[in-house]
């Protein structure tokens, strides 16, 4: 327990180093905008001043404020047992019946913003650790523990499978997504899709603005947001329980489960803009910081994007690994939630294989498919066993997820394989963490079992559901290209 | 080899003498390489080891006729280059795979696996796997293959030639595979592939940009296959037969397509009329061969005039069941001047006036068919014999007015002529006495010419020393003496049809028993001949493959047993209604190795038991089987399903047992 807290303050504190963090006691989307334009960091008037153990001013740093924050922590810690506890008290059943899986999505929810005050709390606690030592680690390890620690409190069969729901949670997921990309400036996604950069563009197309009204350049301020911001979770958090919203008005109607006093109309209207705001007529357009991206701004036919939802979205699904692995089929994979929405829409409709691991729902569409790509080939039914099987058992989600994941790796390393490409290397993503690498390039289910030695096996293999899946794609990936 | 080495080896060879074994095994395979009958070739290598071993060295091709010796054949000859294994008795996945493992085949570039039904997709795996330089592959008729056999195939990634002819489980999957995994194909059938539909032959189209010759008959493929095909640069032969959901517009697509088509066959596509074929040839000036027999239902003048474009080029036209009038025959004529073929199979109004117009200005005709133009009489043979002085083929079944004259003129004048069907047309002794000085002759068809006589084989017998196909069907007049004049002088002879020549008796057929190359022989309803004569036949023709014996009422046990001992390369065989027994079928049955085909319908002196054991004796080697439906309920169901699973197909026929005494 100990040595998990420490690991959860030292990644914390790496955590608050990044310029990110700090936006995340900004009050407004703005000043994160502001952020991505190279402004320096902001006065810290943030409306968390008002809770007492949350105003950081980690730049400088003073033994009071720790203290403060030290409270908080162990209040915080206090919750999290608590709410365990009462998850214990459920008599340990497994969350099956609809009425209970709410109730189970609930505590979840709840588990989840205080681990993340938690985190952004702890992380104040010490200045600036940016060139210190275990930065440059690969963060599976900490991670691992990290999630272990969580969970090793409760060895309860019940809360580690509510941990498993748990990392399919949005929240979540992204939380880790930003805690990777946050801290693995070695490996880097640049490392782990070049190739996809401009494929994936036309996805963007009927958001990305390019339509209809493409302005000429210099018509509009250009704004960069840096992928920390792009990445970042939650641009607003409750000032008392912590909790994380994406966007302002649901932050103020979450407000009002605290109290009265934030049930007035004033305290539910929009905040009055800025005058400058106001004033500010200029288009605004965006480009995406991933260097050699058509919609960087160094791009020689260069797109701006024109939302930062745009951004964010666009971002994702080209240059994130894919975190988001269908429950049923196991092998399309996204890195935004609502896609993989859609396609468990349409899951399981799939008959037709390609040996790139792409499905398709008609045979033409697939064979259009490979007409296109040198390379690929039809996959018959038999050619996939397991494929085969695992359409056949998508209804079940009740089974071990140790088979699934095994299910799903091998699949991936038929796939790779057989595309002719280099085997499953560490080629393009050396230069970091060999441990952490090859292990997650070897297979998920050793990782599971190799790091995670002391945990419950499903329990470990839940939490770890996420990780592994996403090096296999990056792994795939490479040997694709 | 060292030279004493060599020494003692063609010392001891005895026949080859002491000189042959002292030249080198690359002098040896030249030698051999100037035998071209297989024959001498195994004389040379039996009498000496030298020549044994330089065959090892340098033989080719190998067609192997047996499962058991595969693995030593294939380790003994190391620089083959044709592997055939079409013929193979009770081929399958485990001992071709057991054969190729212990072989080197890394020259091998053809492999042909016909009709070789036992090979499925394990098989084909281990066969791409050890032939690292396979070229082409034929897999024609095997019924059973499908995506999965197509599939192991496209591993073969430098594969040129494919026949995927009928196999019938073949999909768009198994072409997509085939597609992807051989882009260097330049020929491809998947003729009767019915499952293929128009996305695979447009992936195809977008992979095998090599493909120079495609069939695609009996599919049904629309025009947007043609669209795809159309684009294929390098295609030049495209064959499209009984493709019913192609017409004009799908040629039309192929005519403004960007190939250099030289061959196309829309036969017995119905929706084709003569305006499609005009636009496709307005595409392609260069067209050499156009087969549209029993597709338009009338030529039109447009297509006609389009003929004309392809004067330089156009060598062969077939336009076989048309109505066909005389001033249609002489455009052609006129426009086609080139020509080599022309088919006017059962074209209606065929007369001697149209044929003399044709002939008149093509001059080069080689191979004209007028089979069941009845119409035609002594003259328009006359304008052909005039006219056509390379004339080879001629074939003119059912045209009962021509007569010894008109033959006599074409005799005389086309001393070129290697095939002749007279089928019905009723000829004489006389006839034959002066077909019988085109010394080239090969193909001689005689079926229901009932007025030959032994006299007319004795011409045959004397100066056409070449033929290798005989058909007498019917021709009841002959007796023993024809055939011995017959078997005398026609040496080369390999297939002969004797059936309802009900005059034959044993010592007829001892006098066949001197062809040794005979390998199809149809003695149908020859009530006099006994097992005696099976016996002869089956010791001196040591080459039968095929042998027809059905209602040969006198053949009992003793004809199966002289078969089972000597015929031992027997592929085919037919004893329907013979009253032969159990005991001889069984023994038949297990020791003919390469027995494949059997017909046995109404074996009335034959028990359930006797079936049930010979079938298991045969069991693996067995692919087609014809019996009477009744057996179906009566055999045991396992050794049905044991036979199914060998890969044997059995046709249930029912009939009822009637003795028919000959004509």
């Amino acid at each position: 327990m100990d040595r998990g807290k420490n690991i959860i303050q030292e990644e914390s504190a790496n955590f608050s180093s990044c310029p990110l963090i700090s936006n995340y006691q900004g009050s407004s989307e703005n000043l994160l905008l502001d952020m991505g334009i190279q402004h320096p960091f902001p006065a810290f008037t943030s409306p968390l001043d008002a809770a007492p153990s949350a105003s950081i001013p980690h730049m400088d740093w003073n033994p009071d404020t720790m203290l403060d924050n030290l409270t908080f922590i162990e209040a915080k810690i206090g919750q999290v047992k608590n709410v365990i506890r009462s998850m214990v008290g459920n008599g340990g059943q497994l969350w099956t019946e609809p009425g209970q899986q709410q109730q189970q999505q609930q505590v979840n929810a709840d588990l989840t913003c205080l681990i993340v005050q938690l985190i952004s709390t702890a992380g104040s606690l010490l200045p600036s650790l940016k060139n210190s030592s275990f930065l440059s680690h690969p963060p599976a390890g900490q991670m691992v523990n990290l999630a272990g620690t969580s969970s090793n409190s409760n060895p309860n069969a019940a809360v580690s499978e509510d941990h498993k729901e748990e990392l399919g949670s949005p929240d979540y997921e992204e939380f880790f997504t930003g805690l990777t990309d946050g801290a693995v400036e070695g490996i880097d996604i640049e490392n782990v899709v070049v190739k996809d950069h401009d494929v994936k563009d036309g996805n963007e197309g009927g958001e990305a603005g390019m339509d209809g009204d493409s302005l000429p350049p210099g018509s509009y301020e250009l704004l960069q947001l840096e992928k920390d911001e792009i990445l970042a979770p939650h641009t607003h958090f409750c000032a008392i329980c912590g909790k994380g919203f994406k966007r302002d008005a649901n932050l103020r109607m979450h407000m009002r489960g605290h109290g009265d006093e934030y049930k007035s109309p004033a305290a539910l209207a929009k905040p009055p803009r800025d005058a400058s705001m106001d004033q500010d007529t200029v288009v605004k357009r965006y480009s995406c910081p991933f260097a050699g991206c058509k919609r960087n701004k160094l791009h020689k036919s260069f797109l701006p994007l024109k939302t930062i939802l745009c951004v964010k979205n666009h971002y994702k699904r080209s240059h994130c690994e894919k975190s988001h692995t269908c429950s049923r089929c196991h092998a399309k994979k996204f890195s935004i939630m609502a896609d993989l929405k859609t396609h468990e829409k349409h899951c399981g409709q799939v008959k037709w294989l390609c040996s790139c691991g792409t499905t398709f729902s008609r045979k033409d569409k697939l064979f259009a498919h490979v007409g296109l790509f040198k390379g690929h080939t039809p996959l018959l039914p038999v050619d996939e066993p397991e494929a085969a099987d695992k359409v056949a058992h998508a209804g079940g989600h009740q089974e071990p997820a140790k088979v699934e994941i095994s299910m799903g790796s091998s699949f991936m390393w038929g796939n790779s394989s057989g595309n002719g490409g280099e085997p499953l290397g560490v080629s393009g993503l050396d230069g970091c963490s060999d441990d952490f690498l090859c292990t997650s390039n070897f297979g998920s289910f050793g990782f599971g079992l190799g790091q995670c030695h002391g945990f419950p096996e499903d329990q470990s293999e839940g939490l770890f559901q996420m990780l592994p899946s996403d090096h296999y794609q990056s792994g795939e990936k490479n040997g694709e290209s | 080899m060292s030279e004493e080495e060599a020494q003692r080896y063609g010392g001891s060879a005895g026949g080859g003498g002491g000189g042959i074994g002292s030249l080198s095994v690359d002098l040896l395979g030249q030698v051999l390489d100037r035998v071209p009958e297989p024959r001498d070739r195994k004389a040379c290598r039996l009498v000496s080891r030298a020549f044994a071993r330089a065959e090892a060295a340098h033989r080719r091709a190998l067609r192997v006729l047996r499962r058991e010796p595969l693995p030593r054949l294939l380790r003994a000859f190391a620089a083959l280059d044709r592997l055939d294994l079409s013929a193979c008795a009770s081929l399958d996945d485990a001992s071709l795979a057991a054969a190729l493992a212990g072989a080197d085949l890394g020259t091998v570039r053809q492999v042909c696996l016909a009709r070789a039904s036992g090979v499925g997709w394990r098989g084909l795996d281990a066969l791409v796997a050890a032939c690292p330089r396979l070229e082409a592959v034929d897999l024609s008729h095997c019924v059973g293959a499908g995506d999965r056999e197509a599939a192991a195939l496209a591993a073969a990634a430098g594969l040129r030639e494919l026949n995927l002819e009928k196999c019938l489980g073949v999909t768009d999957m198994g072409l997509a595979k085939v597609a992807v995994g051989c882009p260097r194909l330049q020929k491809l059938s998947f003729k009767w592939c019915r499952e293929i539909s128009d996305i695979g032959v447009d992936l195809l189209a977008k992979k095998c940009r090599e493909l120079r010759s495609l069939d695609i008959s009996y599919l049904k493929v629309s025009n947007e296959s043609l669209r795809s095909i159309s684009t294929l640069e390098k295609l030049e032969d495209l064959a499209m037969v009984c493709c019913p959901c192609i017409d004009d517009e799908g040629l039309k697509l192929l005519s403004t397509g960007s190939n250099s088509l030289q061959s196309v066959d829309v036969s017995r596509c119905n929706h084709v009329t003569s305006e499609g074929l005009a636009s496709l040839i307005d595409g392609h000036t260069s067209l050499q061969k156009i087969s549209a027999a029993d597709s338009l239902h009338e030529i039109g003048q447009c297509f006609l005039s389009k003929l004309a474009t392809l004067k330089a080029t156009l060598t062969v036209l077939r336009l076989d069941g048309f109505e066909v009038s005389s001033s249609l025959l002489s455009a052609i004529g006129e426009n086609c001047i080139n020509l080599v073929e022309i088919g006017l199979s059962k074209c209606n109004g065929v007369t001697d006036e149209g044929i003399s117009s044709l002939v008149v200005r093509c001059s080069y005709l080689r191979t004209i068919d007028l089979t069941c133009c009845n119409l035609l009489t002594n003259n328009a043979l006359e304008s052909i014999a005039d006219n056509c002085k390379m004339l080879e083929c001629l074939r003119l079944e059912s045209s009962t007015s021509v007569s010894e004259k008109g033959l006599e003129r074409i005799a005389t004048c086309c001393p070129n002529l290697k095939e002749i069907d007279l089928t019905d047309c009723g000829v004489n002794d006389a006839a034959l006495q002066h077909l019988a000085t085109c010394s080239e002759l090969l193909i001689l068809k005689l079926g229901l010419c009932s007025s030959i006589s032994d006299k007319g084989l004795r011409f045959i017998g004397s100066n056409c020393g070449k033929i290798v196909e005989l058909d007498l069907y019917r021709c009841s007049s002959i007796t023993d003496d024809g055939l011995a004049a017959l078997a005398d002088g026609c040496k080369k002879i390999k297939l002969l049809n004797l059936c309802y020549c009900n005059k034959i008796t044993d010592s007829g057929l001892s006098h066949l028993g001197s062809l040794e190359e005979l390998t199809n022989l149809e003695l149908r309803c020859l009530v006099r001949i006994t097992g005696i004569g099976i016996s002869s036949v089956a010791i001196g023709c040591k080459s039968l493959i095929e042998l027809d014996l059905k209602r040969c009422y006198s053949v009992d046990d003793s004809g199966l047993w002289a078969l089972a001992r000597y015929a031992l390369n027997l592929r085919q065989l037919t004893i329907s209604y013979c009253p032969v027994t159990g005991l001889g079928l069984c023994h038949l049955l297990s020791s003919l190795r390469c027995l494949q085909d059997m017909k046995m319908v109404h074996l009335s002196w034959v028990s359930i038991e006797g079936f049930e054991m010979s079938l298991r004796a045969a069991c693996g080697r067995l692919k087609k089987l014809k019996m009477l439906s009744g057996l179906k309920s009566i055999l045991s169901p396992e050794l049905l399903q044991l036979l199914q699973a060998c890969g044997c197909r059995i046709r249930w026929v029912n009939k009822p047992l009637v003795y028919k005494d000959a004509i």
